[in-house]
């Protein structure tokens, strides 16, 4: 994975640079947009971290422009505002994704690989599979080998994003973005309560595991 | 109340604009008073005039074409050529041509002697022992050394009109003025005086005094209204600064202590260098109070945000109903994980105009403080209606409900019962809910439902 990142805060840069390196990316790292934009616009890399607020010409210009100029690497941006309309802001100058500062580097790596899937799985497939689970959409139905299971509304969604995003660790904000379309953090852990109660159900009763928890960062579906 | 000083008064606005209006209206009635005046007299003076050129016209031409002796018939009064003091009286009565012809100067031919002009159009008075009404003349020269002087004694209108326009000006500037200068002043001191106390307050206010309140006549005038709206503002600003003193006190300790905290771990984890389990028990823990922090601080830019009031240019029809559900269904597992129960009875199809992730937000806020507060097996509801034309939502559990001393300080900021100090919780949750009601221009309140409590939220009325 080739990743390019335009941050002006060093620490912030140190700490995201050393993370992707270990997780085996190539990474270049800028300290402002007008010396990442002539980078980016002559050589290929797979994903753009852009920091928000940056020296000069600020993120969301650069993204403008670099989507103008046809570039159509995946970006996400990092800010330390959090205000809605900020997130609005930077999503409609053409960013994919948006992180509030500060974040775990789990989170950051989980959304970075979530961006290079794109398009994951055909999101509109009225069916989706994996191992023997089988969801349909249409019917709002799942089942498991011969066993329809008995899953809530929330449930069903939780496992359809699942199943959206296989062999990809889904973090809790990523749930509680796109699952229950909340841009806050509620206190409690509805995310997890709902996630055991889903594993209950989906791989509890088959004794083989298609949910794991990846400790500190998330939840991942997978063959077993 | 003290007296204004009189230079305060003329220095004031009011008084100023009093005097100047006044001024104006003085000068535009002299304007129109003369023009129309004016105007009379002239179309008057042109009838006089008229008079006066067809009478010597005619007694030219009768000289032209019959001789002086014809032309001196014309004059003839009772038989007489050379009219006398008493003729006049009749002439000034029926506003009659007053004339004379002379040859040489001073031998009178015909007319009335007394009769003096100069050629041309002119005033003269008569030489008359009792009128000395003034008249209008035109002195022409027939032949050489044979002057013909017409005259006509001035139409009383015109006189009239003059004084009149006299009068009028003098009542102008005699009565008009001062008395503008008199109201203007009057006016000017009960404006100031008002004004002088709500500078006196805004003064006592700025000393430091914030409890000050700008007195209210009741008569709902303009004063009263600014008055009304400096009370409120300085209201608000009370509160805020009340709000400052336990915010800077809920900061200190909120925001401090897991500082502090991490502080320890960093210190910790310095000692037990080495020891990997203890290390890893450290990163947990300081992880743990940084998450905490974080939360507060979002907490408190969320707050920030909702009370600048800029998300509702983003407000839309929201199902409330939808929200309601979707949380109600989110938080049941988890009330039922910590030994409570969650009640939903949520009529479908609740339409209200706002922000879906704040009202999201508010009643998650809510169900979690039901979640934190009740008691263990406690049984918690959230219902969702219609109530009077006005959308309405309860969340209340059954116990131990909230001590009414306490009831108006929860929605402070960083305000936590004693006893829930030492729980988790930034203290700005229901903050939080009371700044979202505020701007989706709710009404909230915390009732006491024996033997419970319940926070009822009741929405606008939609059209």
């Amino acid at each position: 994975m080739k990743v390019v990142i335009v941050e002006d805060d060093d620490e912030t840069g140190q700490f995201v640079e050393r993370g992707l390196r270990e997780a085996g990316a190539m990474v270049t790292r800028f300290s402002d947009a007008r010396s990442a934009l002539p980078h980016l616009a002559s050589t290929d890399c797979d994903v753009i971290v852009f920091d928000r607020m940056l020296p000069g010409m600020d993120g969301v210009q650069a993204v403008r422009l670099l989507r103008g100029s046809g570039v159509q690497t995946p970006i996400l941006m990092l800010t330390a505002m959090s205000g809605i309309d900020d997130r609005v802001d930077g999503l409609e100058a053409g960013a994919d994704d948006y992180l509030v500062k500060p974040f775990a580097f789990s989170e950051l790596h989980a959304r970075l690989k979530s961006l290079l899937r794109r398009p994951p799985m055909a999101t509109d497939a009225s069916e989706l599979r994996l191992a023997d689970l089988h969801l349909d959409r249409l019917r709002h139905r799942a089942q498991r080998g011969d066993t329809v299971l008995d899953l809530s509304p929330l449930e069903f969604r939780l496992l359809e994003f699942l199943m959206l995003n296989p062999d990809q660790v889904v973090t809790r904000t990523m749930l509680l973005e796109k699952v229950w379309g909340y841009s806050f953090d509620p206190k409690t852990s509805i995310v997890q309560t709902h996630m055991s109660r889903l594993r209950a159900k989906v791989d509890k009763p088959f004794g083989q595991d298609l949910i794991t928890t990846v400790r500190g960062a998330g939840y991942v579906i997978a063959e077993p | 109340m003290s007296s204004p000083s009189l230079s305060a008064v003329f220095r004031a606005t009011v008084f100023q604009l009093t005097l100047l209006s006044c001024a104006a209206f003085v000068v535009i009635s002299l304007i129109i008073l003369w023009g129309v005046t004016g105007y009379y007299i002239t179309s008057l003076r042109d009838q006089v005039e008229d008079r006066i050129t067809e009478e010597s016209a005619f007694i030219k031409e009768t000289y032209e074409r019959d001789g002086v002796l014809a032309a001196e018939q014309v004059f003839e009064i009772n038989g007489r050529l050379i009219w006398r003091e008493g003729d006049i009286y009749e002439r000034l009565e029926e506003r009659e041509i007053v004339a004379v012809l002379r040859a040489d100067d001073d031998v009178v031919l015909a007319g009335y002697p007394g009769l003096w002009a100069n050629v041309g159009w002119g005033d003269a008075e008569l030489d008359h022992d009792e009128i000395d009404d003034p008249i209008t003349t035109l002195q022409i020269e027939l032949d050489t050394d044979l002057f013909l002087t017409v005259g006509l004694f001035y139409p009383p209108e015109i006189w009239e009109l003059e004084n009149f326009r006299r009068a009028a000006a003098v009542a102008l500037f005699v009565i008009v003025l001062p008395l503008s200068l008199i109201t203007g002043y009057f006016l000017s001191r009960s404006v100031y005086r008002r004004l002088d106390t709500l500078s006196l307050t805004a003064e006592t206010v700025a000393s430091g005094s914030l409890h000050t309140r700008a007195p209210i006549r009741g008569n709902g005038d303009e004063f009263d209204r600014l008055s009304e709206g400096i009370n409120r503002m300085l209201d608000r600003l009370e509160a805020a600064n009340r709000n400052i003193e336990a915010v800077s006190v809920g900061v200190a300790h909120d925001l401090k202590t897991p500082l502090a905290n991490i502080g320890g771990r960093l210190e910790l984890i310095g000692r037990d260098l080495g020891d990997n389990a203890a290390i890893e028990a450290h990163v947990a823990a300081a992880d743990a109070h940084l998450k905490t922090l974080l939360g507060t601080f979002d907490a408190l830019l969320r707050l920030g945000e909702v009370e600048a009031g800029q998300r509702k240019a983003a407000f839309r029809e929201v199902d409330l109903s939808e929200v309601a559900t979707d949380l109600g269904a989110s938080f049941e597992p988890v009330f039922e994980e910590a030994t409570k129960s969650l009640d939903q009875a949520i009529h479908s199809g609740i339409m209200v105009l706002g922000d879906r992730d704040l009202l999201a937000q508010l009643m998650s806020n809510l169900l979690e403080n039901a979640l934190e507060h009740a008691r263990d097996g406690a049984r918690v509801w959230i219902r969702l209606g219609m109530a009077g034309g006005r959308a309405t939502l309860e969340i209340g559990d059954d116990g131990p409900g909230i001590p009414a001393h306490l009831k108006a300080r929860v929605f402070e900021r960083f305000y936590r019962a004693e006893s829930s100090r030492t729980t988790p919780g930034s203290g700005l949750g229901l903050s939080l809910v009371k700044a979202i009601a505020d701007l989706h221009e709710a009404s909230l309140s915390l009732d006491q439902d024996a033997p419970g409590s319940v926070f009822r939220l009741i929405f606008p009325a939609q059209d």
